[in-house]
């Protein structure tokens, strides 16, 4: 009975982390691409000192959680990500809207894509 | 992360299944669920430890579902001797009353000159003398001679002979061995006096000392070097 007892116990505590892990994950990176939306915004309006300070604030959260992403997440995405948002930071300081919306369409594609990776689907598994 | 806790399932039922269909002979002394644990948990832990791009989750995790699936298979096993036999198979009789059963040798995919090599392995090189030949679920052949085909015991011959017990090591490699010596009733200063009476050197000299229950003592030396 003990055994029994512990590996379902094993399973059952790793299966609930791992789904508490992608649901965390997945609002994490929803909010950050939610803060890349308002950045794209005010990129549209050439409104560059707002963008670039919204930006700046999105970065800072996303180092504050790096310790976590880099525990859960292949670290060349997370590299992959944070190029996409020194590109687009660089191009908002240029001023350069076709480019800063180019590059934050990038970021956004990049952590959709980390979301996707998590969601528990066929083309996932297999 | 679920991926990486599905795809352990997935990978664990299906490699315990190839080794299931692969038979006996494949596994040595495991049983099928054991022998691919170890295979998978070596495998699993080596990629992150290979890879430092790979989150040390992505190996933890699956051995953590490995050891949790091992546990519910051993309880299964334990408790269930159907589940026993689909993970675990029966055991063969590859040789019955000095006959080779051919259909179980096919089925354990076993070649005759595999199975009179594993005889040979355990002394017998007549067939006719085996009553059982029974290859167990671990891959082992076991033999079961018929009774005029066994060695001789001393029960067997109507003699008597003492039993001398478990030798214990009382001196390792020089050292004194303060536990065994306790079991044994001895002391240091009797094993010196020993030592002395019989013209040894001193414990640190002595590379095994053994006391057996009826008290006989097995003494080697330690190789002088030249």
């Amino acid at each position: 009975m003990r055994l029994l007892i512990a590996g379902l116990a094993i399973l059952i505590v790793v299966t609930l982390l791992c789904y508490a892990n992608q649901v965390y994950l997945e609002s994490c990176l929803e909010a950050v691409i939610n803060d890349i939306d308002a950045v794209v915004s005010d990129v549209q309006n050439e409104d560059w000192d707002s963008a670039s300070e919204k930006l700046s604030a999105v970065m800072d959260a996303w180092f504050a959680k790096k310790v976590y992403y880099m525990s859960v997440i292949i670290h060349e995405h997370i590299d992959d990500a944070e190029a996409s948002m020194t590109e687009l930071k660089s191009h908002i300081d240029a001023q350069s809207r076709s480019e800063a919306e180019k590059a934050a369409r990038q970021v956004q594609i990049r952590l959709r894509q980390m979301i996707f990776e998590e969601i528990l689907n066929l083309a996932n598994l297999f | 992360m679920l991926i990486v806790l599905c795809r352990s399932v997935i990978l664990f039922i299906l490699i315990t299944a190839s080794m299931r269909i692969l038979g006996k002979r494949q596994l040595g002394e495991m049983e099928p669920s054991e022998f691919v644990i170890a295979l998978l948990i070596s495998d699993i832990a080596s990629v992150p430890i290979e890879d430092v791009g790979t989150p040390l989750l992505y190996g933890i995790v699956p051995t953590l579902v490995m050891i949790g699936l091992e546990f519910l298979i051993t309880y299964g096993i334990l408790k269930s001797l159907s589940f026993r036999v689909l993970l675990c198979g029966k055991p063969s009789i590859v040789v019955q009353h000095g006959k080779i059963v051919q259909k179980e040798l096919m089925k354990s995919r076993i070649s005759v000159d595999e199975l009179i090599e594993e005889l040979r392995g355990k002394d017998v090189t007549d067939i006719s003398q085996v009553k059982y030949a029974i290859l167990e679920t671990s891959g082992e052949l076991n033999v079961i001679l018929y009774a005029d085909h066994k060695p001789a015991t001393v029960s067997d011959l109507k003699l008597s002979s003492p039993d001398t017990g478990l030798p214990i090591a009382v001196i390792n490699d020089g050292k004194l061995l303060k536990n065994n010596m306790k079991i044994r009733n001895v002391d240091e200063s009797w094993i010196r006096d020993y030592l002395r009476k019989k013209k040894l050197p001193g414990p640190k000299d002595i590379f095994l000392m053994t006391i057996d229950d009826l008290g006989r003592v097995y003494i080697s030396e330690k190789e002088r070097k030249q």
